[in-house]
Parts: structure tokens; sequence; C-alpha cells
């Protein structure tokens, strides 16, 4: 089977390109593209200069797909060979889609459009932008220019400062890991300096995920963690862990009900926890959801924290941010983090110089690098005719 | 065999499955009910299910590359070997968080991840650079959404100028939570269409005979 998108040969039955991905159609009928355009021009060869000489044959621009009515913009010329085919077949289309029969344009090569012609822009710009970002990142990294500038204090950093600091001693906290390694230099940074506070507060930690790799990011932030810790500030109780919970929201509803017992090991759960399998997840002082995404958070509102007197907090990834920001200004969120600018402010209010300082510098510069790139492709879209 | 009784197993699945549901749907109103501990077994149950489901899942493509595999496809070789490698490491004890599965997630895993991630900021950026058009209204707009966006979380900038992060906070606040619960608004009432669709079907083949008649006529 012949795949209608990129042209490239499927076993039998296949129902998605393993080539590009596309569906593919049902065996036995037409592809959807050429059963769309069937009895308009004719079946094979889609395109011929001469069936498109007949006016009966003239297609109505509108009808015709996108790669049909208009040449490509940026696309590499031909050999010299096809190049002759090639113009007859663009003089053709150009006249169908203009709705003018062919007699009527000048044939030869006057007939393409300029920017055809035109031999393709080597592709140097990925390349160009890739070296800066770089550039400005290792610069950023070695010179942290930044950092002393002042961060502004929103007030959701202030809120998840105070729901740490008021904290009764020996508190215990469930910290759920969900996000993956990929995310992990952007939430980590937020995970620093509520792990330090947990720590000075001398909190109880118990670690759950609902990602498989859940644990692991836990152990990484807690290495770095120990790592940061200043000289001489107590490492605090060990932590616990539940281990990764498959089953989602089914997983958290059940949490709600008993921690140890959802667990995947009650007994470990229940002896390192020092919970009882009968206690809910009220037996928390505070729940802290590290996410990367809308989903895992959402989870966590609507099946544990509607259910439960535990305030939750929420340090999720910039591009999360927007979507859970509502459910902090309801309150069913106590306070919200995201990006590495509120990890900058957390570790201001802490009084402890962090990863997010540490980086500063370099997440600056590469944002600046993103916005020049933007402001240059306007400009450029500006001048382009 | 009646026909009654070749569709009992489908019958039972489906009453099994509206007992739970309303069991769960009942102990969210009473909580401290007869209902919790039946609850917390299917919801236990359910987290098992996920386990295995996941474990299939796993199988299943696997078994699909170690086809395509066996016809020298060069990237599907290389899954299935991944594929064996990563199960051997996972049962092994330690499993992913030391010995051969730790040095696996510390060393391949977790750098590969975050360097396709990285590389998502590039290409967005040259996607950009390439297809932004401000004279186009939608393309104006998303400039300066953008623009406004990054410029409202650079801390330097915004503790010079604190009307940036209103800004900022004001269009995440307002335009893009409102659109982006449109669209979970959306999903949701199209999930409930299904299935009212899946639970009532003759209602739809009578609509659309009624329709094609009308066509008809």
């Amino acid at each position: 089977m012949i795949c209608p998108h990129c042209g490239k040969e499927n076993p039998d039955g296949t129902e998605i390109c393993q080539h590009c991905g596309e569906p593919l159609p049902p065996a036995g009928k037409p592809p959807r593209l050429l059963s769309q355009i069937q009895g308009l021009i004719p079946a094979e060869p889609v395109i011929t200069s001469g069936a498109l000489h007949d006016p009966a044959n003239r297609v109505p621009a509108s009808l015709l797909p996108e790669h049909l009515s208009a040449p490509k913009r940026e696309e590499a010329p031909q050999p010299e060979e096809t190049s002759a085919a090639a113009i007859a077949a663009g003089a053709a289309t150009a006249a169908v889609a203009s709705g003018t029969p062919e007699k009527e344009q000048t044939p030869g090569p006057k007939t393409l459009p300029a920017s055809a012609s035109k031999p393709a822009p080597p592709r140097i710009v990925l390349p160009i932008i890739a070296c800066i970002f770089f550039l400005l990142i290792l610069f950023g990294s070695l010179w942290n220019l930044l950092a002393a500038a002042e961060a502004p204090l929103r007030p959701s950093v202030k809120n998840a400062y105070a729901f740490i600091e008021i904290l009764p001693p020996n508190a215990r906290v469930l910290l759920a890991w969900d996000y993956d390694p990929a995310t992990q230099g952007e939430i980590q940074l937020l995970a620093q300096p509520i792990l330090q506070h947990l720590r000075r507060k001398g909190a109880r930690m118990a670690f759950m995920s609902l990602r498989p790799f859940g644990p692991n990011v836990a152990d990484d932030a807690l290495v770095l963690s120990n790592r940061l810790r200043p000289l001489g500030e107590p490492a605090g109780p060990p932590s616990a862990s539940f281990g990764f919970i498959p089953g989602e929201s089914a997983a958290l509803r059940s949490l709600t009900l008993s921690p140890v017992i959802t667990s995947n090991r009650p007994a470990m759960s229940a002896q390192t926890t020092g919970l009882h399998p009968a206690q809910t997840i009220d037996a928390f002082d505070l729940i802290i959801e590290f996410s990367s995404d809308v989903a895992s958070a959402q989870e966590w509102v609507e099946q544990t924290a509607v259910r439960s007197q535990t305030p939750l907090l929420v340090a999720a990834s910039g591009a999360a941010a927007p979507a859970l920001r509502p459910y902090e200004q309801t309150r069913q969120i106590g306070a919200l983090l995201s990006g590495y600018p509120d990890a900058l402010a957390y570790e201001i209010l802490l009084g402890q110089k962090g990863p997010a300082y540490a980086q500063t510098t370099a997440q600056t510069l590469a944002l600046l690098a993103l916005l020049g790139v933007i402001f240059l492709a306007a400009f450029r879209s500006l001048l382009r005719k | 065999m009646n026909d009654s009784v070749r569709r009992l197993p489908e019958f039972l699945a489906i009453l099994l499955a509206f007992i739970a549901g309303a069991m769960a749907f009942g102990n969210y109103f009473f909580p401290d009910s007869f209902l919790t501990a039946p609850t917390q077994f299917l919801l236990k149950t359910v987290i098992l299910v996920s386990g295995v489901a996941l474990l299939l899942a796993a199988f299943n493509l696997a078994g699909r590359h170690v086809k395509r595999a066996k016809d020298g496809d060069v990237g599907s070789i290389l899954l299935a070997v991944g594929f064996i490698v990563a199960f051997i490491a996972g049962v092994l004890p330690g499993g992913f968080q030391s010995g051969l599965g730790g040095w696996l997630y510390h060393w391949m895993l977790a750098p590969g991840m975050a360097a396709i991630l990285a590389l998502l900021p590039i290409f967005l950026a040259y996607a950009l650079f390439r297809h932004l058009d401000v004279r186009d209204l939608g393309g104006f707009l998303l400039f300066l959404g953008l623009v406004i966006v990054l410029v409202g979380q650079i801390p330097s900038l915004v503790a010079a100028f604190p009307i940036l992060a209103a800004f900022r906070h004001d269009l995440l606040i307002g335009p893009a939570a409102a659109a982006f619960r449109g669209v979970i608004l959306g999903l949701a009432t199209g999930v409930i269409l299904a299935i009212f669709l899946k639970l009532f079907p003759s209602a739809i083949s009578a609509r659309r005979s009624t329709e094609r008649e009308e066509e008809q006529s």
C-alpha cells in the first residue's frame, strides 16, 4: 500500500504510515485526497498539461489542494532534464489555479513566479540560532551577572513560603513527583528551595509518584538537596517512599482514602511513615505536587484536594501554570509556583543561594535570545513581499 | 448457542462496571459509609489492572517491533534490544534506582530525554523565524502574546518594570485560561455525547434514517 501523503510503501493492512505517521486509507478504497478530486481532474496522471489544456477539465482554484494551487516558494531547483516538465506542469497548474487557459499565459520559463526560479537559500538559520543559544547559555553559566538583581516576590511565592513556615514540628508532608527526567531541569529548580525549607523545618517527608520515573527524579532531587545543604545544617528525618503508583486519578482517589493501603508495599509504608492503614490523606499536614503538565496537577485537585482538609501546593512548569492559575484563584490550590523566576524568588525568601540563583543569567539570556529571534522574524516578515 | 447466553459475558461486564461506578459515585457523597471499604478494594483493583496494562502495552509494542526487526528495520532492532536490556535491568534487584538500571537511567535515559527537550526552544525559535508573519492578524497576535509573556518573566526586567509582570499575568489569566477551559469543556461535552451515542445507538440510527428520508424526499 502506498501512502498518499509521503508516497512510500507500507505493508498491506497497515492503518498508519510507518514513514510519515499519517493515517492510511482502508484497503480497497482510494485515498481520501484522490477521491475528493476524482471527477474534477483526470485520474492518471493527476496533472498533465495536455489534459489541463482542455477547458472542460478546468478546476476552480478553491477546489484544488493547496500544493496544486500554487507552486511552493522555497522548493529546490529541479535538475535540467526534468525542468521542462516541471515548467509545463507549473504553468498548467498556475493556469488552472488562476482560472485562465494556458494559451493566455506566456509559455516557457517566464510563466513561473520569480521565487520558484530562485535557488533555495542555504538553511543556515537553524545552526546559527542553535549556536547563539548555546553561547549565551554558556556565557550566562560562567558569568552570573543578573542574579544579584532582586527578583519580584509574587504573592504565590510568599504564600507557599508561609504554608511551610507555619508547619508544626515533625509535620508530615507528602511530596508527589509527577514529572519526567526531560523536565527535571525546570522542576528541580523549584523543588530545591522547597526541600531545603522542609528540611530546615524538620518535616517528615513521604514521596510518591504517578509516573514510572517519579522515584528516580525524587532521588535525584534529594541527592542534590543534600549536596546543597549548608554546612552545619541538620539533615532532617529520613524520607519515606510510597513509590510509583499506577492508575492516575483512580490511584489518587484510593490514596485519599488510605495512603498506606494504596502504596506498593503497605507494611513497609506503614513502618516508614508511621501511618496506620485506616488513616486518610488528612494525616498529612501538607501536600506538595511537582508537576510538568496540567493533567497531573488537575488530578490532584479534582481527586484529592476537594476531599481533603490538607492544603495542596503545586510547583509546576511554566507551560502548565496558566491553566492551573484559576485553581489557585479559587483556593483549590493553596499556592502555585512556576518557572525559574519563582524558584529564584523562593531562594531569596529562604536567604540561600541555590541552582535558580546560579542559572538566572543563563535563563535570562536564553529568553532574551528567543525574544531577539521573534523580533527578527517580525522584522523579516514586514520586509517580505 | 442461544443469543442471550452468548451475550451474557458482555452483559455481566457492563453490569459489573455499572455497579463499580455507582459505588465509587455513592462514596463521593457518603465518604464515611459502608461504601468506603468496597470502593477502596475496587480502586486497588484498578491500580493493579493499570500496572498489568502498562506491562501489556510494553510487550505489545515490543512484539510489533520484534516482527519489524526480523525484516531488518534498524530502528526496530535498536528498540527491541533497548526493550530487552531495559526489561532485564528493571527486574534486577534495585530496579532503575541502582545497579544496571540506575546506570541506564542516569547515563542514558535522563540525559537523552533532557537533551531532546532542550532542543525544543531552538526549533521553536527557528519555526517562529520562518513562519511568523506580523502582517497577518493571527501572526501579529502571536507575536504580541509571545513578547508579553516572555518579557514578563525575566526577573531583572520585571524588577525594574513591575507592570510587565502584570501584563503577563492578565494575558495568561484572561484569554489563555479561558481558551484552555473552553477546550476542556468542549472535550467533556464531546465525551458525554460519545457515551450517549454508545448507550443509545438506536436513537442515532433512527435520526440518521429520518435525515436520509428527508434528503430523498
